[in-house]
């Protein structure tokens, strides 16, 4: 038989090309109407207990603590949608702005300084991204070694207490366009570059094809080994500029200002709709996933809660989100993936017909 | 066991009957209305084209799935939730199509996963060893119970898989595809080993594309159509014409060819190849216009030379040159000319939990291109690629899971349809296959053949060789042992060729 006879009773040419099927928001998708809902909600919430809550000056300041969070964690999730991780990024961080500081201090200039510090960020996620794809060492344990190794240059470099760089990097924490201050405004563009990077290119489609089976996407001809690479080095760069917008705004190059950014920014990332076995995530789930956490934040301190309650509501949103993605998602395969994190990555060299 | 046959004298119940299923999922009714029984003591045939339902039956079956309606009884006892345990426990053993295996573990650990034998509630090593080692026996298999699982080959697993579910209790065996991965002596083996089942009380549900096998072995067989029994009837009398159309609804008509060597173009070129453990000195020309078929038993390097051609693994000794291209390294440089369809297409052909629109236009993601992609035309280009393909699936962005083997295997033919490729190698293009889809698949690989492009099949099944291939290579061991042409390649020629020491 033909294989226009087949085609010929495909409903397939009917699908719709209009601006909705362009529009799509497909798997991920469907995390970013619930996280909506959910910031909505508690900030109403929080508004009718306490009525400076529903401000501007408020709405402002959630999103500026959000910000540095809110850049390594869409920095994470290119790694994560290409099925890989770095833990190493809350001592980058403080790698990063410890050496924007000495820097100032020793007299460069601004200019100079944030350009070397970018670089030295792309750096790093480059060496990951070659360790990881040339001698096939799972990102796990790989950047957990690199989280202790970039702690401790900083701590180093620093001597161990924080460089101060008062009176300097203040267009980095000011207002600057349409009102916004310059980390609200970093933080929003980098989302939305990152969303059409991911949606738009090459890279962003290989990035998630690499997420969803490297092995597949390899025998189609993908550049896998490129892609991670890539990878890696869009989140390091992404790290060293949510570095320097620390430092600027707490003064400082604080050697354990990153202390715990890697947990919290995979939390927001999984809590946009990702997993970490790949494939699956988005830069808008990730910019709402930061900015519930941010506004958790805040309503906790609206509401009068005792801080130490912080960490463990917290946890709990992160556990119901992926409590309710697991429900809602097919029950047919309980252990998918995940265990590519702690797997030595794939040897198409020597992977055989199994 | 004392189980075993409750009411003597009296006919006994059979081991497994199901009435009236009905299953749905989104958008699919699965199974309607679906009753059948396997007596004990007998080989039990399903059969049923792709997408016929047989896999959600099979699930039914193995309780890995609950009905929405109807009733599962085994051995006169309805079973109240159908759940794996649930069936487990009441004699149910089934063998995967996918070989369920942990590698890391012992093979004596693997052969008895269920049900690990203990004294006073710890681990009892000892009786775990000699269990293993008598059932891998009955299978003729000769293994060290104590190795790890990981490096034994396709059809190693496989057999793991059937001592398994050689168990004292097991009353009602499920195989699902036993002898994909087994070679003819195996197989042998195998049949063997389900007559003696069957003849120790054991009832046995095969499924099996092969319908060969399935007169050779059953002695009942269901047919499944479109999720509804089409009958349910004695093996003896029937012919494989009737039960094909009983399967299909129609007569299926095999093509015969008189197939003979084309001069081509060389495209691709391997001189003097060899990969440790699998190939050795090949020499070989892969010319446009062509379909080469390299046959050979399991493990005689069918796979690892499509993998080779590819670029995808990397010759230790010896070059592969593509013309205009030279010595090539890395899939990546082979990515834009030539197109390859894996064996194992689950696990290594698709993104499964992706849509077929992300599958098919995969081909296209790999090529070089403008850095930015325009949704739009993806969507316009995985449309045309599905119709050219012939992918039949509710709209393109169904997930490839959901689609029956046949279609999954159609999304990986038209992935590489979006532009000419110079070369189009195939692993195994029909393993898993129903055989409407078969000759579907057959058509469109010598359309691509016609149209200039060199095919490379490389496949296990001599059957389908004669239907394929303007030229034949067989290997044994790694070493091209002959080569023929198309119409030379029957079945029967292509066994003597292989056994030929």
């Amino acid at each position: 038989m033909s294989t226009n006879d087949v085609a010929g009773e495909l409903p397939l040419g009917t699908t719709s090309p209009g601006w909705k099927s362009n529009f799509r928001l497909g798997d991920s998708g469907r995390f970013l109407i619930p996280l909506l809902l959910a910031i909505v909600v508690l900030s109403l919430y929080t508004g009718t207990q306490n009525d400076a809550f529903l401000s501007w000056r408020n709405a402002e300041n959630v999103m500026l603590q959000s910000s540095v969070l809110g850049i390594v964690a869409i920095g994470q999730t290119y790694l994560i949608a290409a099925g890989q991780l770095d833990l190493s990024v809350g001592s980058l961080a403080s790698f990063i702005g410890v050496l924007g500081a000495t820097m100032l201090r020793d007299g460069n200039s601004e200019a100079t300084m944030f350009i070397v510090c970018l670089v030295a960020g792309a750096l790093v996620g480059l060496v990951w991204g070659l360790i990881v794809t040339k001698l096939r060492v799972p990102p796990f344990i790989l950047t957990l070694g690199g989280l202790s190794v970039l702690q401790s240059l900083a701590l180093v470099r620093a001597g161990d207490v924080p460089v101060p760089a008062r009176g300097q990097l203040g267009w980095l924490k000011t207002e600057a366009l349409f009102g916004l201050r310059t980390p609200i405004l970093l933080f929003i563009l980098v989302a939305l570059v990152s969303a059409g990077v991911m949606r738009y290119t090459r890279f962003g489609r290989q990035l998630f094809a690499v997420g969803s089976s490297e092995e597949a996407s390899y025998l189609a001809g993908l550049p896998t080994d490129r892609t991670k690479i890539l990878a890696f080095v869009a989140n390091s760069t992404l790290v060293a500029l949510a570095a320097l917008i620390l430092a600027a705004r707490i003064g400082a190059g604080d050697p354990r200002a990153g202390g715990g950014l890697e947990l919290k920014a995979i939390a927001a990332v999984v809590l946009g709709g990702a997993t970490l076995a790949g494939g699956r995530g988005s830069s808008l789930g990730t910019f709402l996933g930061v900015v519930l956490l941010g506004v958790v934040g805040a309503a906790l301190t609206f509401l009068d809660v005792d801080a130490s309650y912080e960490d463990l509501v917290f946890g709990g949103v992160l556990i119901f989100a992926v409590v309710m993605t697991a429900l809602s998602d097919n029950k047919d395969r309980p252990f998918s993936g995940l265990t590519n994190l702690f797997r030595r990555p794939l040897d198409h060299k020597s992977s055989q017909k199994q | 066991m004392s189980t075993q046959n409750k009411a003597d004298g009296a006919t006994p119940a059979p081991a497994l009957e199901m009435l009236n299923i009905s299953k749905s999922f989104p958008g699919v009714r699965a199974l309607r209305d679906v009753s059948m029984a396997v007596q004990a003591a007998e080989v039990h045939a399903l059969v049923g084209e792709n997408g016929a339902g047989k896999s959600t039956l099979i699930k039914i079956a193995t309780g890995a799935q609950q009905p929405d309606e109807g009733r599962v009884i085994m051995e006169g006892q309805q079973v109240a939730t159908v759940d794996r345990a649930g069936m487990w426990a009441r004699g149910m053993r089934c063998i995967y199509q996918e070989r369920q295996v942990v590698p890391d573990l012992s093979v004596a650990e693997n052969v008895l996963l269920d049900d690990l034998p203990r004294r006073r509630g710890l681990i009892d090593w000892r009786t775990m060893r000699r269990i293993a080692a008598e059932r891998l026996d009955r299978l003729g298999i000769e293994l060290d119970p104590d190795r790890p699982v990981r490096g034994l080959s396709v059809a190693q697993l496989q057999l793991i898989e059937v001592a398994r579910a050689l168990s004292d209790d097991a009353r009602l065996v499920v195989m699902d595809e036993p002898t994909a991965a087994l070679h003819r002596s195996e197989v042998a083996r195998l049949f063997e080993v389900v007559r003696a089942l069957r003849a120790s009380g054991v009832a046995v549900l095969y499924i099996s594309h092969h319908l060969d096998e399935i007169f050779e072995l059953a002695d009942s067989v269901t047919v499944l159509r479109d999720g509804a029994v089409v009958d349910s009837v004695p093996i003896d009398g029937l012919s494989t014409a009737t039960l094909t159309e009983m399967m299909f609804g129609r007569r299926v008509e095999q093509a015969k060819a008189d197939r003979h060597p084309v001069e081509g173009k060389t495209v691709i070129a391997l001189d003097r190849v060899s990969l440790p453990g699998s190939l050795q000195d090949v020499d070989l020309e892969i010319r446009a216009g062509e379909v080469l078929v390299v046959t050979g038993g399991l493990g005689s390097g069918t796979s690892e030379l499509a993998a080779v051609v590819t670029g995808a693994t990397a010759a230790t000794q010896g070059d592969v040159t593509m013309a205009g291209a030279g010595v090539i390294k890395g899939r990546r440089a082979t990515a834009e000319r030539v197109a390859l369809l894996p064996a194992d297409r689950k696990r290594r052909g698709l993104l499964l939990d992706e849509s077929v629109l992300t599958n098919i236009t995969l081909g296209a993601l790999g090529r070089r291109g403008s850095p930015v992609i325009d949704p739009r035309k993806t969507r316009a280009l995985a449309a045309r690629l599905a119709k050219l393909g012939g992918v039949k699936a509710a709209n393109i962005d169904v997930k490839v899971r959901t689609l029956s083997g046949g279609n999954q295997q159609k999304v990986m033919v038209g992935r590489w349809l979006d532009e000419p490729r110079d070369v189009i190698v195939i692993d195994e293009p029909t393993a898993g296959i129903d055989i409407s889809s078969k000759f579907e698949i057959y058509e469109q690989v010598r359309q691509l053949a016609a149209d200039g492009a060199a095919v490379l099949v490389c496949t296990t099944d001599f059957q389908e060789v004669g239907q394929l291939a303007d030229r034949v290579v067989v290997l044994r061991d790694g070493q091209i042992v002959a080569e023929l042409s198309g119409s030379e390649a029957t079945e029967h020629h292509l066994i003597e060729v292989e056994a030929a020491a």
